[in-house]
């Protein structure tokens, strides 16, 4: 009857609710709905144990049988059926199910019970879609949307006409400020990136190219002073050689570009009290609130430095272009008190942007990053500046088991901001510097100070350990010492997923070759002077012509026009390379083939590690299949030892006569003794098998005519 | 048979499997009959020990290997890549079917059958080739192991190289054929004329009057 | 059916129980007789002889075998005069340890055992008589292989090649290479406790290697002739 069919409906709802109350437990945004939520479901839970208690008191199908024939029960069955009908309607309605009861005259059990399952589908459906969205918005980045917008409203839900217009008449009011600002934005979006192409460039512009040394000489470390120091730098850097003859002399070591200027001063760094112990979390300041500083002289450079020096602690963060410099440039310096943001514009500084190693090496002042690595590398290469006593929230979130390790997160987590991310890859070298560019760099310093705050006191509660393991590996981020990077001819060849013959392979050598020289000479990335993927398109197809290497090359970089000239000769010194035909075993193509059998030979019977693995079935765990190991000791091969153990018998006393007696009669042999004419025609068969050649001999004389036919030919080639 | 190999030198050492025959260094080479293991080379078969020097690579490397009799290896396998000389014992529309006799230098022990492919009989021209225009059956070839073949399929060979093919042709009539010029066999008795795929090989055996194996 | 004369005499007391030999020593084989190269074939041959147990091993391959793996060649064992399963899947296991299989590619080795007496040991004969012919055979191994059986008698002392009435709590029979020092077959059977079977097996290693000499002799003995 329907005592099922409450069961089930009832079973599924109080899960979904239990669920919903976990979830909304879990995003923890508000307190009171979660309560609520939870108390629902409870009461939920209490009323279908209640109900399942009941129905099972009802009476069995058996004996349903018998009351149904007295008047009374049956009346009361009917009128209960009723009622119970239509409490469904109304509850099926009432919930947004969709689906109705069917009526009553016509409705049979299975039926009812459809309908009450697709009923709770319904609902478990939509449960889950809140379910789902709600996990979205915990996983996404929270983008931040423009207040102004209103979220488009679906119209279906709604009943009355009336309802209808005003949504509509809402959003209307709001389009133009909703296109408006849409458009705007992707107007700024637009210039930022096609200045890209227009913008002077600052190493020109102001006048620090010199500062850049693009060689492929060793990076030479720009540390000017030394601040704070504890140990003095030049001991670290020279060799004094005491020579009989020639008196004393300093060599300028070698491992200096290794070391690090601060090495001392970074292993024996005491981290100050003040930064170990719990103190409450100081909230930053409003956006609108706090003042925005821009530091781009040199005047309100020493400014900012007799500042810094009196902090106990401020946040850093650069901001960085690639584009068109090789090493890179930084284009900004986002530093942050606790009043106050700096943007400090190096362009026009660029010479006196070391003054800031004091307030950067001071022991006593902390230095908040967040994912230092890079840029401790990017100021030691363009200013010489380093930094001592870090704390990098990077590693504080990666302690505390955070979900994500993004500034974002960490920001939105402890701050409860949305980060702007949009102009995370634009060209930082525009000047000058639009406002919406500024306003999202302070962003990313303005709450680093109070996420510490917060992210230190949750490594105390956890333990000081907590908190020494993010200073020894923030430590270990500051002693990073910049290299320059390298070029890799055999890097370049693996650029390609195809397999490439030799010509191609020696176009790509020397096109990577030209684009790393070209990018240092002129100071672009490498990717700008040319794409890997029209390198490698070239080095493909190998075009004839000078104008079918520019077609390859969509869109056109300027460098690839203005040097076409070079481009065009390395392509065609590959082209001009006899082309190696690809031979099916690993033998190059002028060794002397018949020598396969002997390589393919020597490959087998060579054991490496991994033929040892595979082939071998003896078992190498203890010594490897390379190692010695003893061989027999020499009585065992004598029979000296022996003579007491094994007894031989003799061969008589054994079947061995029987066995061998078997096969002794059979040979044939030719007796070709008395007849001369035989004999001579034996000798005379004989002769001929000797000096038949075999056609295997045959391809393995002309091979080694062909091999001395090349000899002779390189030979003369020398000579001329 | 003539014996190819040079610088042989033999010595009346016998020896027997797992017997160490010298510690390995860069300049020797397990050879055929040796193998290399835990540091030393040791011998995998009865037989005397040869040792031959090999000059190629332009390095000086002695070969060590052990045979039982004199002239020859004893087993070989067909490997991906070697020389082999096989008759042709049927043909089809697609394939030929042949034996091989022989791997490089050493005649074959057991049954070894191979599948000549059409494509793979010559390198030009794949498509529009005529098997019977290229091999018939009792002709002598060579050609060369390309792949190891699946189960129902034997060894694949393939004649794609201007030093491969046949080089001892018998005709249509059963007749012996000798090689005329680049494309064509001649019959010795009768001297009709036939297409075959030839070996651009030197024939040695031009004054040779006996029958082929 | 051809047949042919020989002049071995056997004595009847050989086909009977034997009741006047010697008690076995505990630390000898039986007398033992080995001889490679029987029939002047190309096949491999091989005969061994310990005490009462004869086994002849003839090898044939290796042969083409289409259906066969390309990486390694595939050992076929046929015995005759015996019904041990588990003694053809032993003999199988130590030839794979045995053969450098991976020269063979697409090949099948055939090995053909024929048990004419069995007095006890007839898997340590196999094992000898097997190797040896694979080795007469000319296929390429790592090393000569040697075999030994040893029992357990229930009085715990280590009996060296017993025969078949001897009374043993357990038998062990272990094939080494000597040369590599490695095992490639242990087969083992009755009870034993732990340190009886590492006893047991010790004792059986250095007794096996007291037959490589003999093996040895075998082979040049062949070359030479």
């Amino acid at each position: 009857m329907t005592d099922e069919v409450q069961d089930n409906g009832d079973n599924s709802q109080e899960k979904e609710e239990e669920q919903l109350g976990d979830r909304s437990a879990e995003s923890g945004k508000n307190a009171g709905a979660v309560s609520k939520s939870v108390a629902l479901s409870r009461e939920a839970n209490r009323a279908a144990r209640a109900l399942v208690m009941e129905s099972n008191k009802l009476i069995t199908e058996d004996v349903l049988a018998l009351t149904k024939t007295y008047p009374a029960c049956n009346a009361l069955i009917e009128q209960q059926e009723i009622r119970i009908h239509n409490l469904m309607k109304k509850l099926m309605r009432k919930a947004g199910t969709g689906v109705q009861p069917p009526k009553l005259e016509t409705a049979e059990v299975a039926q009812l019970i459809e309908r009450t399952i697709t009923a709770t589908d319904n609902l478990c459906g939509d449960i889950h879609m809140i379910i789902d969205a709600l996990d979205k918005a915990q996983r996404d980045e929270i983008v931040k949307i423009p207040k102004q917008v209103v979220g488009a409203e679906s119209t279906r839900k709604y009943l009355t006409a009336e309802d209808k217009a005003a949504a509509i008449r809402r959003i209307a009011t709001n389009l133009p400020s909703l296109l408006a600002q849409r458009m705007r934005q992707r107007d700024a979006d637009m210039n930022t990136r096609k200045v890209a192409m227009h913008i002077e460039k600052p190493q020109k512009k102001y006048g620090f190219s010199f500062c850049i040394d693009n060689s492929e000489e060793p990076f030479k470390p720009k540390l000017v002073t030394k601040h704070h120091t504890k140990a003095p730098l030049a001991s670290n850097l020279t060799v004094i050689d005491v020579d009989e003859g020639k008196g004393k002399r300093t060599w300028q070591s070698d491992i200096a570009q290794s070391l690090h200027p601060y090495a001392f001063e970074l292993e024996h760094l005491k981290i100050p009290e003040q930064q170990l112990n719990s103190k409450k979390p100081i909230k930053s300041t409003n956006l609108e609130a706090q003042e925005i500083v821009l530091v781009d002289s040199k005047a309100k450079l020493d400014e900012l430095i007799g500042i810094l020096n009196k902090e106990r602690e401020f946040a850093v963060d650069l901001e960085h272009h690639c584009d068109r410099s090789f090493l890179g440039l930084c284009c900004l310096v986002q530093i942050s008190t606790r009043t106050t943001d700096f943007i400090v514009d190096p362009f026009p500084i660029w010479k006196d942007m070391h003054a800031l190693n004091e307030p950067f090496t001071n022991p006593n002042i902390l230095k908040v990053f967040h994912g230092s690595s890079s840029d401790v590398d990017w100021l030691q290469r363009d200013f010489g500046i380093y930094v001592v006593n870090m704390f990098d929230t990077y590693w504080a979130a990666k302690k505390l088991e955070f979900k994500k390790f993004s500034l974002a997160h960490i920001v939105s987590k402890i701050a409860g901001e949305t980060l702007d991310k949009q102009y995370q890859l634009a060209d930082w070298r525009v000047r000058p510097l639009p406002k919406h560019l500024i306003s999202y760099a302070r962003q990313d310093t303005h709450y680093l100070l109070y996420c510490y705050d917060v992210l230190r006191e949750e490594l105390l509660k956890k333990g000081i350990e907590a908190l020494q393991f993010v200073y020894e590996n923030s430590k270990s981020c500051c002693a990073r010492v910049y290299e320059k990077p390298k070029f890799d001819s055999e890097k370049c060849l693996s650029l390609s997923k195809r397999q490439l013959n030799n010509q191609q392979m020696h176009a790509l050598t020397g096109l990577s070759q030209w684009r790393n020289q070209a990018a240092r000479s002129e100071d672009e990335g490498p990717e700008f002077v040319m794409p890997t993927y029209q390198m490698l398109h070239i080095a493909e197809s190998l075009p004839r012509a000078e104008q079918e290497i520019l077609a390859c090359c969509y869109p056109l970089p300027p460098l690839v026009k203005q040097f076409s000239n070079e481009i065009y000769k390395i392509v065609w010194s590959a082209r001009v390379l006899p082309q190696e035909k690809k031979s099916l075993t690993s033998a190059s193509s002028d060794e002397n083939r018949s020598n396969l059998l002997e390589k393919y030979v020597d490959e087998m019977n060579r054991m490496t590690a991994a033929k040892a693995l595979l082939r071998c079935n003896i078992d190498f765990s203890h010594t490897n299949f390379d190692e010695e190991i003893g061989g027999l000791p020499e009585e065992l091969l004598n029979d000296a030892g022996t003579k007491q153990d094994v007894l031989k018998k003799l061969q008589r006393d054994s079947y061995l006569p029987v066995l061998l007696g078997l096969s002794g009669s059979e040979k044939e042999i030719m007796v070709v003794g008395r007849n001369k004419y035989k004999r001579k025609l034996v000798n005379s068969i004989v002769k001929e098998l000797e000096e038949w050649v075999s056609p295997y001999e045959c391809y393995q004389i002309l091979e080694k005519r062909e091999a001395k036919r090349r000899k002779e030919e390189e030979e003369k080639n020398q000579e001329q | 048979m003539t014996s190819m190999e040079t610088d042989v030198a033999s010595s009346s050492r016998v020896v027997i499997p797992g017997e160490s025959l010298f510690p390995s260094a860069e300049d020797l080479r397990p050879g055929k009959g040796t193998y290399e293991l835990h540091g030393h080379i040791y011998s995998s078969l009865l037989g005397y020990v040869y040792v031959r020097e090999d000059t190629t690579d332009s390095r000086n490397i002695r070969v060590i290997e052990v045979r039982r009799n004199e002239e020859r290896h004893q087993h070989v396998s067909p490997h991906i890549g070697a020389i082999v000389t096989a008759k042709v014992i049927n043909i089809g529309p697609r394939y030929a079917k042949c034996q091989l006799l022989s791997v490089e230098d050493t005649i074959l022990g057991g049954d070894y059958t191979a599948l000549l492919r059409k494509e793979d009989i010559r390198s030009t021209e794949r498509d529009k080739i005529e098997i019977s225009e290229c091999v018939l059956p009792g002709d002598i070839l060579l050609a060369r192991v390309i792949s190891f073949g699946d189960t129902v399929t034997s060894f694949l060979i393939s004649t794609a190289e201007e030093q491969l093919g046949v080089v001892m042709a018998t005709g249509e009539t059963g007749e012996k054929m000798m090689t005329k010029d680049w494309n064509t066999v001649q019959g010795v008795e009768t001297g009709r004329v036939e297409t075959r795929k030839i070996a651009k090989v030197p024939n040695l055996n031009l004054h040779s009057t006996t029958k082929a194996k | 059916m051809p047949y042919t004369l020989s002049k071995v005499r056997i004595p009847l007391s050989d086909l009977l129980q034997k009741t006047s030999e010697d008690a076995p020593s505990s630390s000898s084989f039986r007398p033992v007789c080995f001889k490679i190269n029987l029939f002047e074939n190309k096949k491999g041959s091989a005969y061994v002889e310990i005490g009462s147990t004869r086994v002849l091993a003839q090898v044939v391959g290796p042969c083409e075998d289409s259906s066969g793996d390309f990486y390694e060649a595939q050992i076929k064992v046929v015995f005759s005069g015996f019904d041990e399963v588990s003694i053809r899947s032993q003999l199988i296991g130590a030839m794979r340890g045995l053969i450098q299989l991976h020269l063979y590619a697409k090949s099948l080795i055939t090995i053909n055992l024929t048990v004419l007496a069995d007095d006890g040991g007839v898997l340590q004969a196999a094992l000898l008589a097997a190797s040896m012919a694979i080795i007469d055979a000319g296929i390429e191994v790592l090393d000569v292989c040697v075999a030994c059986q040893v029992a357990v008698l229930p009085d715990k002392s280590l009996l060296v090649d017993p025969n078949k009435s001897t009374q043993t709590q357990a038998a062990l029979t272990v094939a080494i290479l000597p040369n590599l020092n490695q095992i490639i077959c242990i087969d083992s059977s009755g009870t034993m406790s732990l340190e009886e079977y590492e006893k047991a097996l010790e004792f059986a290693v250095s007794k096996a290697v007291k037959l490589y000499p003999i093996v040895r002799k075998t082979l040049f003995a062949e070359m030479n002739s």
